[in-house]
């Protein structure tokens, strides 16, 4: 009777994740999707609770509570502009959460109160702290990288947002998972063998080949796939509650992880596929960084020619006077916008200008900033209303007759190398079509390459001009300028 | 072939359905044109300019009776229909709704008429849509006369004599005719509001540099029973009270909506009418169909009690007759173009979407009203379609004028292209889903077959789950196939949390009475994951409660 009712439980809680994944699918539902999750994760819990299985409440409620509030406090205190970090080191709590699930499995197995020995239990057993331990240091790895500056001990350490690409690493790759697969054997023949615990050496072992492999798969990872592999890893985290759910024979566990997993490797999908990325090449990492043409060596003409190329610059105050001059303005914003927290600024930009009867619309890259949607939400941070928010495909056309295109803190996003050099390390990708405007005014704060590490000839143009200096700043001096006339 | 041009008989119409141009591009086209003495002197086209590019002047009845294809602009009296013979042809401005009785009248005389005014609204016919190329020059028009008769300067200027504001221009209805009005007004230095009910006409008026005006309402009983209807009458109060409010600052109001087939909506009441100053001008381009304004009185300028003139004029097009007149005449010449079989000659092909829609009478048959156009060629509509609403987004960022008037249903471009999206999206994977489903279900035959007999017990187990996690990565694909890139980070802040659902996991190592090493890693894993659960649910709460319209 107990076990019935806690099915239909599970059962009422699934649901209410699949409403709740739906729900945001859309703006309308979305605040209401995130209800439904919150209800569904309640009952599980609650549920879980009243199982005559769990006993040690004190336990259990000291940790959902000191959880609950360190989560809590970490939400409310996150910048906007810090989401993308956050969102992957959450995620490396999912890998650890199962690791320690499996070696508590394994603590028991063959124990009273724990599941019986037998080789498919310990085979699923090392399937789960497989995939949580790679999960668990990929999603590590990632936030290190998004994050890039530590500061331990009054010492700063950066972390490159270069690709760590060893010599021979799919080779090495594919060793680490042919050790993993033969460890999981050994422990489940050990596990099946003589009734009693796994090898706690095996399990440990296993662990950390799965750790130094899943850090190696997103640090061999390209910056600019940032997005896609935080996507990615969120994927990872669902599989991994699924691993669990087959080894504690849980159905809610096995459905909810799979949504995830399957809703994650689909975000990731349909990222690549406007990267134009194959997404094998993101989950094995560093395949695209591969293909990048050897540097040329360069002829003295060409170095010449390189070293003619000029940029015009522009100040704030000239292009004040044609802003307000003109008709049609797009705004790209890319993570330059985000590192300078300029959003607040652009819309009052934004919003002056439109008082003005000038047309500003914002255009969208799918992948621009360190999260798919990500300046999406900076935007709304600012109140900007959504409808005048555009995505590529929505506003590509529309360029030529665009008056001034302001591109802030974004480069590779609208680099037109992507259409011009197929073997360049983005080539391919859709881009912003910026440069087929009258007027693009780039705000940058150096003289940098992008993330993706290459050089952009839109700067070179001779309808682009450069704003250069923090674009927080050019922008506020923008707005005093713009309101001043 | 010969083409008749006849003298408008009409009492105020001016325009003339071809000028000298228009007759050039005729003849070129191989067919013979007689034109009606005097019937272009109106719209400043002399007899002489037509003779000189090869027309034939002839008297009136002549035209009638003798032309093969009639081209006019206003509806023909009765006599003047019956006097045309039997298979030839009339096109022009016919309302066929309004006008029972002239169908009929062609009907018995054997005449083909073909309404231009029942052109259909797709993208291959827009250069031969009459109704968009008149209620361009309607809003151009109405703000030419609201100038006229409006006692200051349109734009503000700075005199050595003091200082004049511009004037604040209201226009209600953004359709062809709104948006010619906001652009002409804007060219006279205005300072321009608009409404429209229509949340899709915002870009349009925005792109013209009008001021989008909007009714706020708070929604509220979402998804209970009558949605639409409550929400039109509160939508309505609130309109008629936003309008009342800017009257007093309003100095010309113009107004446009209309709704085909049924009088004008009431939208500028009387009591916005007592609120405006005396001297502010209202002009009604809705007067024909009973008019927008209370008190619009129809073809006439009136003076209210309170001193607003309110015009209601319905010949606006007509008093630009000469510009009117090549426009209209240009609109016959692409029909023809479509519609030509040979040198001079022309077949009307029912089946042609075009044709079959605007066409109301053919071989003494009555053949208004026509199949909506869904019906009528759904591969061809389809087609149509998509190019359609193309070209409908590039019209609006070009800020030109987009082929929509207000209020115009446009709900079957709307459906048709929602209906072939969705099968395109599934046709696109639909190798890949089979594929996928033919390697689980044999995966999971050769699993039984290797454990034969009574697959045991923990295998059959695992069998289970494994469906349970198909189906589950199934439906996980199906809902999150759709999802708008704004959502991403949502969504993946969503799943992010949902994730944390391993801590049920931990929760089941909790047992026993004491800590063991089991309940010590459970309550790590369950710490863990909650920190996961709550930051996840909180993170997306916060992102939400900032995305707005």
């Amino acid at each position: 009777m107990e076990q019935t009712l806690l099915q239909i439980a599970y059962l009422v809680a699934s649901i209410f994740f699949i409403l709740s994944l739906k729900g945001l699918s859309s703006q309308e539902t979305a605040r209401q999707g995130n209800l439904y999750g919150i209800f569904g994760m309640g009952v599980a819990i609650v549920a879980t609770l009243f199982n005559s299985h769990v006993t040690q409440y004190d336990t259990l409620f000291i940790t959902i509570a000191v959880g609950s509030l360190v989560g809590y406090i970490l939400a409310k205190r996150v910048e906007m502009t810090a989401m993308p970090e956050l969102v992957a080191l959450l995620h490396s709590f999912v890998g650890a959460a199962a690791v320690l699930v499996g070696f508590a499995s394994d603590a028991s197995m063959g124990h009273e109160g724990g599941h019986a020995a037998s080789a498919l239990y310990a085979s699923e057993v090392g399937v789960d702290v497989f995939i949580g331990a790679l999960t668990f240091t990929g999603s590590v790895a990632a936030f290190a990288k998004l994050k890039a500056k530590f500061n331990f001990f009054g010492k700063t350490y950066w972390v490159p947002s270069k690709p760590l690409l060893l010599k021979e690493r799919h080779k090495l790759n594919a060793g680490m998972l042919a050790a993993s697969i033969i460890l999981v054997i050994m422990y489940a023949n050990g596990a099946s063998g003589e009734a009693g615990s796994g090898s706690l050496v095996l399990m440990s072992l296993l662990t950390i080949i799965a750790g130094v492999l899943g850090a190696h798969l997103v640090l061999a990872i390209g910056g600019a796939d940032m997005p896609v592999v935080v996507s990615m890893l969120n994927s990872y985290s669902g599989w991994t509650a699924s691993a669990a759910g087959f080894m504690l024979n849980n159905d809610l566990l096995i459905i909810t992880g799979a949504l995830v997993g399957s809703s994650g490797a689909i975000l990731s999908y349909i990222m690549c596929k406007s990267m134009n990325r194959s997404i094998l090449s993101v989950i094995f990492g560093g395949f695209g960084a591969e293909n990048d043409a050897p540097a040329k060596e360069l002829t003295e003409e060409e170095k010449a020619e390189l070293a003619a190329r000029t940029v015009n610059e522009t100040d704030a105050e000239t292009l004040s006077d044609k802003l307000l001059s003109s008709k049609s303005v797009v705004i790209v914003p890319g993570y330059g916008l985000a590192q300078a927290r300029a959003q607040h600024s652009v819309y009052q930009l934004v919003k002056i200008l439109k008082a003005k009867g000038v047309n500003v619309r914002f255009a969208i890259h799918p992948v621009a900033g360190r999260l798919p949607g990500h300046m999406n939400i900076l935007l709304a941070e600012a109140a900007v209303p959504y409808d005048i928010v555009l995505e590529l495909e929505e506003i590509n056309d529309d360029f030529p007759e665009t008056d001034v295109v302001l591109v802030i803190g974004a480069n590779d996003i609208v680099n037109p190398l992507a259409q011009e050099d197929p073997t360049c390390s983005i080539g391919g990708m859709e881009v912003l079509e910026v440069w087929k405007s009258k007027l693009t005014v780039v705000f940058k704060r150096s003289r940098n390459v992008g993330y993706a590490g290459i050089d952009n000839p839109l700067f070179y143009k001779d309808n682009t001009q450069m704003l250069f200096g923090d674009a927080g700043k050019t922008v506020d001096e923008l707005v005093a300028q713009v309101s001043a006339k | 072939m010969k083409i008749g041009i006849p003298l408008e008989t009409a009492e105020g119409e001016r325009r003339v359905a071809a000028t000298p141009d228009t007759v050039k591009k005729l003849k070129k086209m191989g067919f013979e044109i007689m034109v009606s003495a005097g019937a272009g002197a109106r719209a400043s086209y002399r007899d002489e300019l037509y003779e000189a590019e090869g027309a034939e002047i002839t008297d009136h009845a002549t035209v009638w009776s003798t032309a093969d294809l009639l081209l006019k602009v206003a509806p023909p009296s009765l006599e003047e229909a019956k006097a045309m013979k039997s298979g030839s042809v009339f096109m022009g401005l016919l309302w066929p709704a309004e006008n029972e009785a002239l169908m009929t009248a062609f009907k018995e005389a054997g005449v083909s008429a073909i309404a231009m005014d029942c052109v259909p609204r797709i993208t291959r016919a827009q250069k031969l849509d009459a109704r968009s190329s008149m209620s361009n020059i309607d809003g151009y028009r109405a703000v030419v006369e609201a100038a006229y008769h409006f006692g200051s300067f349109f734009s503000g200027q700075f005199t050595a004599a003091g200082k004049v504001n511009p004037a604040k221009v209201l226009i209600v209805g953004a359709g062809v005719a709104g948006l010619a009005a906001i652009g002409a007004a804007r060219g006279l230095g205005a300072q321009v509001l608009a409404f429209d009910v229509r949340a899709a006409a915002r870009e349009q008026v925005e792109s013209m540099g009008a001021q989008f005006l909007e009714v706020e309402i708070e929604e509220s009983g979402e998804g209970e029973g009558g949605y639409a209807k409550a929400m039109s009458e509160r939508f309505t109060e609130a309109q008629m009270a936003l309008f009342k409010s800017l009257a007093p600052d309003l100095d010309v109001v113009i107004t446009t909506a209309l709704i085909p087939g049924r009088d004008a909506p009431k939208l500028w009441l009387s009591e916005a009418v007592a609120e405006m100053k005396a001297g502010s001008v209202v002009v009604d381009l809705a007067a024909e169909r009973g008019g927008n304004c209370d008190a619009t009185v129809k073809g006439e300028l009136i003076t209210t009690d309170n001193g607003v003139k309110v015009i209601g004029y319905t010949d606006m097009a007509s008093r630009m007759a000469p510009t009117a007149s090549q426009l209209y005449g240009m609109n016959f010449v692409h029909y023809l173009r479509d519609i030509k079989s040979g040198e001079g000659e022309i077949e009307l092909d029912l089946s042609d979407v075009v044709v079959r829609s605007s066409i109301v009478t053919h071989a003494n048959e009555l053949l208004y009203p026509p199949p909506p156009l869904s019906e009528l060629d759904p591969s061809s509509v389809s087609k149509e379609m998509k190019p359609a609403q193309a070209e409908a987004k590039k019209v609006e960022s070009k800020a030109s004028p987009a082929p929509k008037s207000s209020h115009t249903p446009v709900t079957p471009v709307a459906e048709t292209s929602a209906d072939d999206s969705t099968p395109n999206v599934i046709g696109d994977f639909g190798w890949k889903q089979v594929l996928i489903s033919v390697a689980t279900v044999l995966w999971i035959f050769l699993l039984m077959r290797s454990t034969p007999e009574a697959a045991s017990e923990s295998t059959r187990v695992f069998l289970n789950h494994l469906t349970v996690f198909a189906l589950s990565c199934f439906i996980g694909w199906q809902v999150i196939w759709n999802v708008s890139h704004a959502l991403h980070t949502p969504l993946m802040s969503v799943t992010n949390a949902i994730s944390g659902i391993i801590l049920v996991g931990g929760m089941l190592q909790a047992h026993g009475t004491e800590l063991n090493t089991a309940s010590i890693f459970g309550g790590l894993a369950v710490l863990l994951a909650m920190i996961n659960v709550v930051g996840g649910f909180a993170v997306t709460h916060r992102m939400l409660a900032m995305f707005r319209k």
